[in-house]
């Protein structure tokens, strides 16, 4: 295969992928990766300017942060927790939301009423005033800032799954099914969840994204990750002070931001024409 | 139907093909289509899912997305004008008063959030200038002649207070309501019950002679042919197989295809013979994507020659038929039949 | 009830739609028939009149409201689930559309094979597969196919692969709800082929529910005719289709387009009135051909 044809069957979900890859193996081996310790402060290095040469404290091609922290470092880390946090609240709301949403698709009746409900709810309030009561609180550890991003993600799942197994549930495979004698347990696994993964996918990335800038959002506010814990969004938040004098302090954990869920979002769609039988 | 030798055609098709492009390459939808339609005749084409007859149709308006469309080659001629080549303008003047087209689901024709009085008065004030007043006394003027009951108070409804076959004679309404020299119907009657089908039927064929109209009417069901049709063409996979006047057809065919559909159908003229098999053609249509070379209904075809397999036949006159009866076809059919017969 | 007792037998069955307005008719009025063993009953009607409704509450897809549906001597309507299952054995439905009735993300083999797995039927892989290699045989597919997923057959061999599916357990009764509806004209007569073929063989039962009276003509033994949710008329194929009594019945039969353009040309139809009543009762015109007789005025 030539070069230009190589590049032509390039997928925006193929560089997606690489560059999830390559965050995500430095996570991975942030010990091994970062130049320095991202909790190591040093004054001397107060606010330095990005550079590729090499100073008495170190490289620092990012620069460093207002108490001297090497900020590539402090990324490298700061991308697990992001990470970690992220993945654990998509898979969580998703397994929530699909159930919910299954089950009240499916069950109709009553117990549907009930579960949209509750779903309405939730979605009309505020998520941000939701995720700041519950850490005021709960208190903010990485466990219960899972399960406070789960709570905020579940619902677009149930929505969307509802209103999917409310059309497949019509569809004449599944009657078919029904007649056959196949259990609901047969039905929902066998024949609507593998129909169903398509926009499941679809937003659990979108959600993969919005948790990450949720979780900055978070921690930009001071309940999120807690010190010295690195996170991008936490980095964020204590470089907004200095924008004007060191924009590398808030530009380059925004980058990283942008870059991930742009990341996620093109494979989402990647994995949506995968998914597709058809092709 | 008059004689038709010495007229000028209203509509002639030249070597029409049209691909689209897909994913696996191009689907050949229509492929090198010729034939003149005579003002005031009723032409049927009569084919399957693939065979093209709905694609040509839609060419002729120029209604095909362009792409995936892509009409490759061809001419259409339509009342003295070139289709192929008009401007955006010419076919938008010519699909409101120079051919009107009814489809099969009239449902997703009309517009549900207008009343169907706006949707037919916006034809008649855009294509015929008239002004507000003028159309709307046209307007109920129509849906009466389509027999839509009560047609003043009822063309202040939505469409979907309609039932389907009060729709389908709306769009019928909306079809005519400019005086086209054309109507062309493709399966329009196919979602409808069986005697509202009749009647919609029914109801072309004296709008047709009232407007002095040519028709054409695209079916997959022989019987409507049989009731409507001046003249009939086959389609197969995106050609004519077969074209002719209607009993000719049905009493002569000439096409192995032609032939199998008649004898697939269930004979209802013998009410105490149920229960026999049917004369079932085997075999599936063909990949649009990679035709064969020769005739594409060879494979399918039990009298299909060598040649037949070869090299694609060209459309026409049938031998010892009337003139006028075309058939793509290197067998002669009434030979191997009366062969089959004898043995 | 001529004989003995028929396979399946429907009474007084009423079907209303919870999103109905509670003022209109019910969908499925009082509807009685039966159904011998090895026979085709054909349920024909126009939209509206109730015919798939009916099959989908024979199928306890959607259950009846009331009525009663006895099949292989056993009241269904009313069974626990457990009994259901039995039932469900049996008695299979075919659907119109072969693009919605098969799982897009599912290979048809297992596809085919999958009432076999629910009833624990040949719980050996390897003798499962055999079987439905056979069943893809019997219909006229290329077993070697099995692996594939739906996109890639055509409508009629969609529509062999619901049959072959329909007929893994061996029923006794099949509903199929305008099996040929959704195909070519090519395709049809291959399918009432195949369809015929496996009742000589497997002497199933058919309820054929079709809006195509030349084909029910063809392939039915006794036809019911419904209008707006009622049984006008209810006879074997020869005499309502050479004898029709209720006017309905003959609108439905000179509506019909005949492939002949020499009859067609010379037909008078009488598509009379509109709309008829189907009050008053079913009563037994000539032996075996029952008609609803017309309210009087």
């Amino acid at each position: 295969m030539s070069v230009a044809a190589f590049f032509k069957n390039i997928q925006g979900g193929h560089v997606g992928l690489f560059v999830l890859t390559i965050v995500v193996l430095l996570a991975i081996f942030a010990p091994l990766v970062s130049p320095d310790n991202p909790v190591r402060s040093d004054l001397r290095g107060r606010l330095a300017e990005p550079t590729l040469s090499l100073t008495e404290m170190g490289s620092a091609p990012l620069g460093r942060d207002q108490l001297g922290r090497d900020i590539l470092s402090r990324m490298i880390y700061g991308s697990r927790a992001t990470l970690l946090v992220a993945l654990c609240a998509v898979v969580v709301g998703g397994i929530v939301g699909v159930t919910i949403g299954m089950i009240s698709g499916f069950s109709g009746g009553i117990l549907d009423r009930i579960l949209m409900r509750i779903t309405d709810i939730q979605l009309a309030f505020p998520l941000m005033l939701l995720a700041l009561l519950m850490v005021a609180a709960m208190g903010a550890n990485f466990f219960n800032l899972i399960v406070i991003l789960a709570l905020t993600s579940w619902t677009r799942y149930a929505r969307i799954v509802r209103g999917e197994v409310l059309q497949l549930r019509e569809r004449e495979f599944v009657l078919s099914a029904v007649a056959a004698g196949a259990s609901a347990w047969r039905i929902c696994v066998r024949h609507i969840l593998p129909n169903i993964m398509a926009p499941i996918i679809v937003v659990a990335t979108l959600e993969l994204g919005r948790v990450i800038v949720m979780e900055s959002a978070l921690s930009f506010l001071g309940v999120g990750m807690q010190p010295p814990t690195p996170s991008w969004g936490r980095m964020l938040a204590e470089g907004r002070s200095y924008v004007s004098r060191a924009w590398w302090l808030a530009a380059f954990p925004g980058l990283g931001i942008m870059l991930v869920v742009l990341s996620i979002n093109l494979i989402g769609d990647w994995l949506r024409d995968v998914f597709d039988p058809k092709r | 139907m008059t004689d038709t030798s010495t007229q000028t055609p209203l509509l002639q098709i030249r070597d029409l093909s049209v691909r689209f492009r897909t994913d696996r390459g191009h689907v050949h939808a229509v492929n090198g289509v010729s034939y003149d339609l005579m003002p005031n005749e009723t032409l049927c084409i009569v084919g399957e899912s693939g065979s093209g007859k709905s694609v040509h149709a839609l060419s002729i308006l120029r209604l095909l997305p362009e792409p995936p469309a892509e009409i490759t080659s061809g001419r259409i001629h339509f009342d003295g004008r070139e289709l192929l080549t008009a401007s955006r303008q010419t076919m938008f003047d010519l699909r409101g008063n120079g051919i009107g087209m009814v489809f099969q689901n009239p449902m997703s024709s009309l517009n549900p959030v207008l009343t169907i009085g706006r949707q037919i008065t916006e034809v008649l004030r855009r294509h015929m200038k008239m002004d507000g007043r003028a159309a709307h006394v046209r307007a109920v003027e129509l849906l009466d002649r389509v027999r839509i009951p009560d047609a003043a108070s009822r063309i202040h409804s939505y469409p979907h207070e309609f039932s389907g076959g009060q729709r389908q004679r709306i769009m019928i309404a909306i079809a005519i309501a400019c005086n086209p020299r054309l109507l062309i119907a493709d399966e329009a009657t196919t979602a409808l019950d069986v005697t509202t089908q009749a009647e919609i039927i029914q109801l072309v064929r004296e709008l047709k002679d009232e407007k002095s109209m040519a028709v054409i009417w695209i079916t997959h069901d022989l019987g409507v042919v049989a009731g409507i049709a001046d003249t009939v063409q086959v389609m197969y996979a995106g050609a004519i197989v077969e074209r002719g006047p209607v009993d000719a057809i049905f009493n002569d065919p000439r096409s192995a295809y032609t032939f199998g559909l008649l004898n697939s159908l269930p004979d209802v003229s013998d009410v105490h013979g149920a229960r026999t098999r049917l004369r079932q053609i085997d075999g599936m249509p063909p990949d649009l994507h990679a035709l064969p070379a020769g005739d594409p209904f060879a494979p399918r075809n039990p009298y299909a020659t060598e040649r037949c397999f070869l090299e694609r036949p060209p459309l026409r006159q049938a031998e010892d038929a009337e003139p006028g009866h075309l058939v793509a076809a290197w067998y002669d059919l009434r030979k191997v039949t009366r062969r089959e017969a004898v043995g | 009830m001529p004989g003995p007792s028929p396979l399946l037998d429907v009474r007084n069955l009423v079907k209303r739609y919870e999103s109905a307005p509670r003022e209109a008719p019910p969908a499925v009025d009082d509807v009685s028939f039966h159904v011998n063993a090895g026979e085709t009953l054909g349920l024909v009607g126009e939209s509206g009149s109730g015919k798939s409704t009916i099959g989908r509450a024979i199928c306890m897809l959607s259950p009846p409201n009331s009525g009663s549906i006895v099949f292989e001597g056993r009241e269904i309507s009313r069974s626990s689930q457990n009994e259901l299952q039995k039932v469900r054995q049996r008695m299979q439905i075919v659907f119109q559309d072969p693009f919605s009735a098969l799982n897009p993300r599912m290979r048809v083999g297992e596809f085919v094979a999958e009432p076999l797995v629910i009833h624990g039927r040949y719980r050996n892989r390897s003798e499962r597969r055999d079987v439905v290699a056979e069943q893809f045989r019997l219909v006229g597919l290329d077993p070697d196919a099995m692996g594939r997923y739906p996109h890639q057959f055509s409508g009629g061999q969609r529509q062999r692969i619901c049959i072959a599916r329909a007929l893994i357990l061996g029923p006794s009764m099949i509903v199929a709800d305008e099996p040929i509806a959704a195909l070519d004209v090519s395709i049809q007569a291959q399918i009432v082929n195949l369809l015929a073929d496996l009742q000589e063989r497997t002497k199933v039962s058919y309820i054929f529910i079709s809006h195509d009276l030349r084909m029910v003509q063809h392939i039915c033994h006794r036809v019911a005719v419904l209008y707006r949710g009622r049984i006008v008329e209810l006879a074997n194929v020869v005499d309502l289709y050479s004898n029709p009594l209720h006017p309905y019945t003959q609108r439905l039969l000179s509506a019909v387009p005949i492939p002949d353009p020499a009859r067609e040309r010379a037909r008078q139809r009488s598509l009379g009135p509109l709309s008829f009543g189907n009050e008053g009762s079913l009563i037994e015109a000539r032996e075996g051909h029952f008609v609803r007789l017309p309210s009087l005025p």
